[in-house]
């Protein structure tokens, strides 16, 4: 797996490689981030093996995002988001790869505009697809 | 079968203590929404919500609305305007498109002011 990416600087947005892939990163959907998002949400908890609840998976993209660009600049911004679920959900407990392509990059009136592609996969299965559109923030 | 018109709506009163909790559900401390001190000083002039935390709960409560003939498959959305900490997120989404089961999906303020707008769109359960 190819890991995330670490630099010893923040990533500022000229680093960023349009159409490369960046990262790869692991996240068990584990009964504690389940409970975690119950108790934030107001949800019933789902039992380990039962089916994640999306909002369970798309937080884990959102840890996985974090963790798979290091460091990063204080101030970023998180624009918009598409997503799409693909197939049954995962079980609580499941492990899923995230892998982060960098798409487009573009300064507008000196804000720079980051999208970032995300597949989520259990196994070799796709799980979850989306782009992330972000205003960096250096 | 037919799409449920209306999904919601859900509510979530937010605090420093969900910032907080929802940054320990997906590791981000962004001071723009942990650190008052450091958003007081950003343009948004205070703490601000965890973008996919009002995104999450409008996923949330579609996914129990649609439950358990349909599920939720493709999401576009924008965060438009910032949810200060403190306020009252609340989220749902009302069917605009039958045939194709897509609904206008949102998140707002208690004063209505819409926070995430956009599509979501259900299919079968798979």
């Amino acid at each position: 797996m190819m890991g995330p990416a670490l630099k010893e600087t923040p990533w500022t947005f000229a680093d960023f490689p349009v159409g490369e892939t960046m990262a790869e990163v692991e996240i068990a959907l584990t009964p504690e981030k389940a409970a975690l998002w119950a108790s934030i949400s107001g949800a019933e908890t789902p039992a380990a093996g039962a089916p994640a609840p999306r909002a369970l998976m798309v937080a884990a993209m959102m840890e996985t995002y974090i963790r798979a660009l290091q460091p990063r600049p204080p101030g970023n911004v998180h624009a918009g988001q598409t997503l799409s679920f693909h197939g049954p959900a995962p079980a609580v407990g499941a492990t899923l790869t995230a892998r982060f392509a960098c798409r487009a990059k573009e300064e507008k009136k000196g804000r720079f505009w980051i999208t970032l592609g995300v597949e989520m996969f259990e196994g070799t299965r796709p799980a979850l697809s989306g782009e992330i559109l972000s205003i960096w923030a250096a | 079968m037919t799409y449920p018109e209306t999904l919601g709506p859900l509510a979530l009163v937010s605090s420093h203590a969900t910032a907080m909790a929802y940054g320990e559900l997906t590791a981000d401390f962004n001071p723009i929404h942990c650190d008052p001190d450091f958003a007081a000083k950003s343009p948004f002039g205070r703490a601000i919500c965890h973008g996919t935390m009002g995104l999450n709960l409008a996923i949330e409560v579609a996914e129990r609305a649609l439950a358990p003939a349909y599920a939720v498959r493709d999401v576009k959305i924008r965060f438009s305007r910032p949810a200060p900490v403190g306020e009252t997120l609340t989220a749902g989404a009302t069917l605009t498109d039958a045939a194709t089961g897509t609904y206008a999906l949102w998140v707002e303020l208690p004063d209505g002011t819409r926070t995430t707008e956009g599509t979501l769109t259900a299919e079968p359960a798979p």
